[in-house]
């Protein structure tokens, strides 16, 4: 208690004076605590209530300090792991420059076997120490694993080099929002994953109720919130919060309609249409609440005066996601809905596979009288596109209609009948009225061919993919994971399609089709109607005369000849070989098509016109035909086909087989080539090792530059530190001479409290009585 | 008139100056005797005599002693006392508060809350590390650990505050009874009559016991005339007259814990006091201790859910092969969200992700909480049928209200993603920890007996450290239930609400204390004894005695003659 009692009287008691006298003691010896507090323990205040602004202002600053040390100690910490790599990083690239070296030495083809043989020695040397830096460890991380540095990320498998690692980022944090990566992954510094292949197949899911919001609009999702939902009059707003699913969407608006209003939402392959009961009529609107955009993100927002019209929503493209199911990524399947007024008798026709084809059935109902209720006739013409059902008006339901339909087999066999989701309890006992024709629409694509799977070829392997368990996306991914290929599927990062990528480097890899076509319809088959010639054997392209480039000699002993100056992609080449205007005639016509199983382009004559068999020769040494792989490396002309009963066809060989791009693969091909003294590859496995060398180098500027980048942060936090405790300090920490000159001034005042209290005692009248 | 008469005006002035050298020195003993008022001699002219014409004064006569008193004074004293008392006593509760929170030291929760995260940024930089894991588990436990125990510190200190409202009850029922005793003494040794002396030992001894009972409760009290003084507290009467009414304690339940506060022993109304120290203790009780215990219980909790939920949609190194729910629900077939979990899952679902370690191939199985408040609602019985359906995995809703997934092979390991019902920290499913408020949280078993098991991963076991990388964020993300505020907000709140009340309650009680001791010093200056004064009066008193001495002799003389005559 550090305050003086005032005096505010006329009349002193001897009491009064004591009383005082201690209280004024009291406060200053208080106050001479509280000062030899603050110079002992170098803190000002040592509650928070004494100062509370400045206390206040410590935590949040001794806070940020705590952060901030962590901050530095995860830089340490990663600076160490940034060093080991680049030390491992500089020893990879001595080891490439002698590999080179060794490599160009035996491009000149002077060379003998000998020394060939010891020049490929040195070169897989340098490929196993490539590999042991790969694997190299730091405190318990193998550097180059992404982001599983559990494991050892690269193997050598026989001739090749497989990557377990992957390529995602391990990373740290360095300051309030600001992450930085710690690693760098396998794939970056020596390339061991091949790059994925640029398909045009676009695999857009169709909606479903299943179908998560987050997926919407290319993975953007939709904007948590609320919609209104409003005939006009009425609004409603539905709270979509809490929305995970469109199934919780449309339950949502069908649950909250305005008031009095029933609004249904139905789904259709790309969008929500949403429709109001017309017999209310107003002005059907879908608008956003406040600055929201969820009705736009989900494609139903309107706000014009359009009646009871239904709003038709736009596309809001689901991506791809594991759960997605297969059944609905290549297209969607046609349908109709017949309504009637009143209630459980609401039919919906659906196509039995995707397809526009399935579009434009028209479909009627008719009462000649003829029929009663149960007995209803169906007539289906499936060439005119049109089925009529006899019913009796008033009576015939719903179901009745759905079973006579159903049990139509030529109808059931393109077309199956339900009755519709909304209506209440979904036995559709409900009387069914004759409306007009109803027409179905809304098909597109087609069905995936599951049965026959994928082919693919990695290294001396070739694996059959079978995909007909596959129920999902994420079914697809690890039958193809898991069939010991060596290549990853993943979804791609648009989320519009799959990749399928090699993890094995030196070797050639391929995905094919396996008699079907389920790896066109994904978009992964690596040789394709699209694929560029000048794409082709690695990028060595096809090298065309100008001139007649190579002939196909038919059965009849005809021969076409074939000039690819204009081809540009495989398509290219089957075009002018089945358009050539002198194959045109069907007896001898040749059909080029790309293989069935597998990859390559495959000719085919008809059986009869003739017992020749089918050969492919060059023409003028032009080597087109041994690019396009028609003709076997090496040979003048392809074997002939043998003469069978049905069919005669050349196979042609894969002639676009896909690699991983980087290090390992250059210096096993570079080895393979100098075994072999095959100087294109030589000169091939040389130019992608320069390729790869180069971002090789890239990537150690790059961890250079982050290395600079995690010194100047530790500078800046330290600065950062610094000038946070000086902050802190001035907040609570005892300023020692103001103490000092504090305690002087208190123990003067205490001195002369003491004096005068001796002083007082002794005044007394007695004394001078 | 004669002789004789004089005299005996002589005889008297001699009486009433040694009863006023009495009652001087009676003041001068009593000069520090605390609660001591000082008493002066009231002195009155003796009635004259007519003797023929002349009407002759007969000297002094002492009245009566009476105490120098101010008694508005007196009344505002007490109830600055009362004040003081109970402000001192909410601002030493704040001190203590403010001591356990600890905000200015090196070990405070904050500090432990910097620790956790710290270690979690530690499994960010070494992920593949289980000792640094299990330092994480460590750290989270202490952290936890510092959490319950500032919270059972209060408990106890809140018992501490509850045994004193206990002690009080009887302190006043004793002075009570004294004030009544002595009401009983004054009337009966001052008989009642106005201008008569005082009472006076018996009314310091009063007044003191007024004072000790305006410390604890506030008391309004009334003089009569026959020299009782009526106590009264609130609308209730504790002294009246000849009686008194004895408070005791009445028990009910308050967070958990037990609280006492008074009534009266007769009619069992409870007694509401606006200041004391009880109102204080009772305030510090209820209002201040609980209510922090409130705010460490809501910070607690909101740790524990919003830390898990994050958690609870990663892996770890490992998957579970199996596991049980932490929290149980009330009723398995009723909707979870009114199943009576402290905190109730929202609409959404998350993914089950079963892992064959044999082959490395991970199948994800969404699974659907559906809260809408339809009939089709996820039930703990339907999520049971829904994880059994995944291919590998059956669950059962235990008789007890807990959810239990078990593989089907020791080669399928399951582990959880994507989580947007909040189903999983709601149950407490791969959770970190436990518990719901400060008291109760802690870590979870799971995680304790297995380290490796720490989620740090987004991507599946073992992939990657994404969801560690989020976990560290954690503490400042702003948490939508919390009004955007973030767990390290909310616990800046939570000190800064301590220290601030504390300095406000502090300088509340600073200035009540000096304003009764600014009463206090008025009433010494009233009430108080100045020795210089009363030697005055000594000699005053002296002095008269003297001359009355010599009157006497006078007189004594004048008689000598007239008897030699």
């Amino acid at each position: 208690m550090s305050s003086i009692i005032p005096v505010s009287t006329s009349r002193v008691s001897s009491l009064l004076v004591t009383q005082s006298l201690l209280s004024q003691i009291q406060s200053n010896e208080s106050d001479l605590l509280k000062i030899q507090n603050q110079i002992s323990t170098g803190q000002r205040i040592s509650l928070g209530s004494e100062d509370a602004p400045a206390a206040l202002r410590a935590i949040g600053l001794q806070n940020l300090l705590d952060r901030k040390s962590q901050f530095k100690t995860n830089l340490q910490t990663n600076q160490a792991y940034l060093g080991a790599t680049d030390t491992a990083l500089a020893n990879a690239s001595s080891l490439l420059a002698s590999a080179r070296g060794v490599a160009v030495s035996a491009a000149d083809g002077t060379s003998d076997a000998t020394q060939r043989g010891a020049a490929a020695d040195q070169i897989g040397n340098a490929l196993q120490q490539l590999v042991s830096i790969g694997n190299q460890q730091f405190n318990g991380r193998y550097l180059f694993a992404g982001s599983k540095p559990g494991q050892p990320p690269f193997e050598l498998v026989g001739n090749y080099v497989r990557y377990n690692g992957n390529d995602q980022q391990l990373p740290s944090i360095a300051d309030l929002n600001n992450l930085f990566s710690t690693n760098v992954t396998g794939n970056q510094a020596f390339g061991a994953i091949s790059t994925p292949l640029q398909g045009s197949v676009d695999l857009n899911p169709i909606l479903t109720r299943d179908t998560k919001l987050s997926t919407l609009n290319g993975g953007a999702g939709i904007a948590k919130g609320s919609i209104t939902v409003t005939d006009g009059v009425n609004p409603s707003v539905v709270d979509l919060s809490h929305a995970d699913t469109l199934g919780d969407v449309i339950d949502a608006i069908e649950r909250n309609p305005p008031a009095g209003r029933s609004v249904k939402v139905d789904l259709t392959a790309g969008g929500l249409n949403v429709s109001i009961d017309s017999a209310g009529g107003g002005n059907l609107a879908v608008l956003e609440v406040g600055s929201g955009s969820a009705a736009r993100d989900l494609g139903i927002a309107r706000k014009t005066n359009s009646g009871v019209t239904p709003i038709v929503g736009s596309d809001i493209n689901p991506q791809l996601s594991l759960a997605t199911p297969l059944s609905g990524i290549l297209g969607s399947r046609s349908s109709a809905k017949i309504t009637s007024a009143g209630a459980n008798n609401d039919l919906l026709v659906v196509a039995k596979k995707n397809g526009a084809a399935y579009d434009g059935l028209q479909i009627n109902f008719v009462d000649d009288g003829t029929v009663t209720a149960g007995n209803e006739q169906v007539t289906y013409d499936s060439n005119a596109h049109s089925v009529t059902v006899k019913i009796q008006t008033g009576a015939t339901s719903a179901n009745q209609i759905r079973t006579a339909l159903n049990g139509t087999a030529t109808f059931a066999a393109d077309y199956e009948t339900q009755i519709d989701a909304h209506e209440t309890s979904n036995s559709g006992n409900g009387a069914v009225a004759i409306g007009p024709t109803v027409t179905t629409s809304g098909g597109s694509g087609s069905d995936f061919d599951q049965a026959r799977g994928l082919t693919i070829v990695n290294g001396d392997q070739t694996y059959q993919i079978d995909l007909s368990n596959a129920k999902t996306i994420e079914d697809v991914l690890n039958t193809i994971n898991g069939a010991g290929a060596s290549v990853l599927a993943e979804i791609n990062s648009t989320g519009n399609g799959l990749n399928i990528r090699s993890r094995l480097s030196g070797a050639d890899f391929s995905i094919g089709e396996n008699g079907g076509q389920t790896a066109s319809q994904l978009g992964l088959r690596t040789f394709s109607a699209t694929t560029n010639l000048d794409d082709l054997n690695h990028g060595l392209g096809v090298h065309a005369s100008g001139g007649p480039d190579f002939a196909i000699q038919r059965k009849d002993n005809s021969q076409l000849q074939i000039n690819l100056s204009s081809a540009k992609t495989i398509g290219d080449v089957l075009n002018l070989i089945n358009n050539d205007p002198n194959n045109q005639n069907l007896s001898n016509r040749v059909t080029a098509s790309l293989n069935a199983s597998g990859n390559g382009i495959s000719l085919s004559a008809s059986s009869g016109g003739g017992t020749n068999p089918l050969v492919v020769t060059k023409i003028g040494g032009s080597q087109a035909a041994e690019d396009l792989g028609l003709i076997p490396v090496g040979a003048n002309a392809s074997a002939a086909a043998t003469i069978g009963g049905g069919v005669d066809s050349i196979n042609g060989r894969d002639a676009n087989p896909q690699e991983v791009a980087g290090l390992f693969t250059s210096l096993l091909r570079a080895k393979t080539a100098v075994l072999s003294n095959d100087l294109p590859q030589i000169h091939r496995s040389l130019s992608t090792l320069d390729t790869a060398t180069n971002s090789f180098n890239a990537v150690q500027a790059e961890l250079g530059a982050r290395q600079q980048n995690v010194d100047a942060l530790q500078t800046q936090l330290t600065n950062d530190t610094t000038s946070l405790t000086d902050q802190k300090s001035q907040a609570i920490d005892t300023d020692i001479a103001a103490s000092i000159t504090d305690l002087l001034s208190r123990q003067s005042a205490l001195q002369a409290a003491l004096k005068l209290t001796a002083q007082i005692s002794q005044l007394s009248i007695l004394n001078y009585l | 008139m004669s002789l004789f008469s004089s005299l005996q005006l002589g005889a008297n002035t001699l009486q009433v100056d040694q009863i006023g050298l009495q009652v001087a020195g009676q003041n001068i003993s009593n000069a520090n005797t605390p609660g001591y008022i000082r008493e002066r001699l009231l002195l009155q002219t003796a009635d004259p005599q007519k003797s023929g014409n002349l009407i002759l004064g007969l000297g002094v006569r002492a009245q009566s002693v009476q105490q120098v008193v101010d008694k508005l004074l007196d009344q505002r004293l007490r109830a600055a006392t009362s004040d003081a008392a109970n402000t001192q006593a909410q601002a030493d509760t704040y001190q203590q508060i403010e001591t356990y929170v600890g905000a200015l030291d090196s070990n405070n929760l904050n500090a432990s809350l910097n620790s956790f995260t710290a270690s979690v940024n530690d499994v960010l930089n070494q992920p593949t590390s289980v000792p640094v894991r299990n330092l994480a588990v460590l750290k989270g436990q202490s952290l936890a650990g510092d959490i319950n125990q500032l919270a059972s510190r209060v408990s106890d200190f809140r018992k501490g505050l509850n045994d004193q409202v206990d002690q009080a009850a009887t302190q006043i029922n004793t002075l009570v009874e004294q004030i009544r005793t002595l009401n009983l003494k004054i009337t009966e040794t001052e008989g009642g009559a106005v201008g008569k002396s005082d009472a006076v030992g018996l009314r310091d001894q009063r007044n003191t016991a007024l004072k000790s009972l305006s410390q604890l409760i506030d008391v309004r009290t009334q003089e009569q005339s026959d020299g009782s003084v009526n106590v009264f507290t609130g609308g209730e009467y504790l002294v009246f007259e000849g009686t008194s009414r004895s408070v005791n304690t009445v028990a009910t339940q308050d967070r958990g814990q037990t609280v006492d506060n008074l009534q009266l022993a007769d009619t069992k109304s409870a007694l509401h006091f606006i200041s004391g120290s009880v109102a204080g203790l009772i305030a510090s009780r209820d209002t201040i201790a609980g209510g922090f215990l409130d705010q460490l219980n809501s910070f607690a909790g909101t740790l524990a859910f919003n830390f898990n939920n994050v958690y609870a949609s990663g892996q770890g190194l490992n998957g579970y092969t199996q596991l049980t729910s932490q929290s149980s629900v009330a009723a398995n077939e009723i909707a979870l969200d009114a199943a009576g979990l402290a905190n109730p899952p929202v609409n959404g679902s998350f993914q089950i992700q079963v892992l064959n370690t044999k082959t490395g191939q991970t199948q994800t199985t969404n699974i659907n909480v559906n809260l809408h408040g339809l009939d089709s609602d996820t039930s703990l019985n339907t999520l049971a049928s829904q994880i059994s359906s995944v291919s590998g995995l059956s669950a059962t809703a235990t008789s007890d209200g807990r959810l239990k997934i078990q593989s089907n092979s020791s080669d399928l390991q399951f582990s959880f993603a994507g989580d947007t019902s909040h189903v999983l920290a709601s149950l407490g499913l791969n959770t970190f920890f436990t518990g719901n408020d400060a008291s109760s949280i802690g870590i979870n078993k799971d995680v304790i007996g297995d380290p490796s098991k720490f989620a740090a991963s987004g991507g599946g076991v073992g992939e990657d450290t994404q969801n560690a990388l989020k976990l560290t964020q954690f503490i400042d993300q702003p948490i939508d239930s919390q009004q955007g505020n973030s767990i390290g907000t909310i616990y800046n709140n939570l000190v800064a609400n301590v220290t601030q009340a504390s300095s406000v309650a502090k300088s509340s009680a600073d200035g009540n204390s000096v304003f009764q001791k600014s009463l206090e010093s008025q009433q010494l200056s009233v009430q108080g004894v100045n020795i210089d004064e009363e030697t005055i009066n000594i000699i005053q008193y002296q002095r008269s005695y003297q001359a009355t001495a010599k009157f006497i002799s006078t007189i004594s003389d004048l008689l000598d003659t007239l008897v030699k005559l």
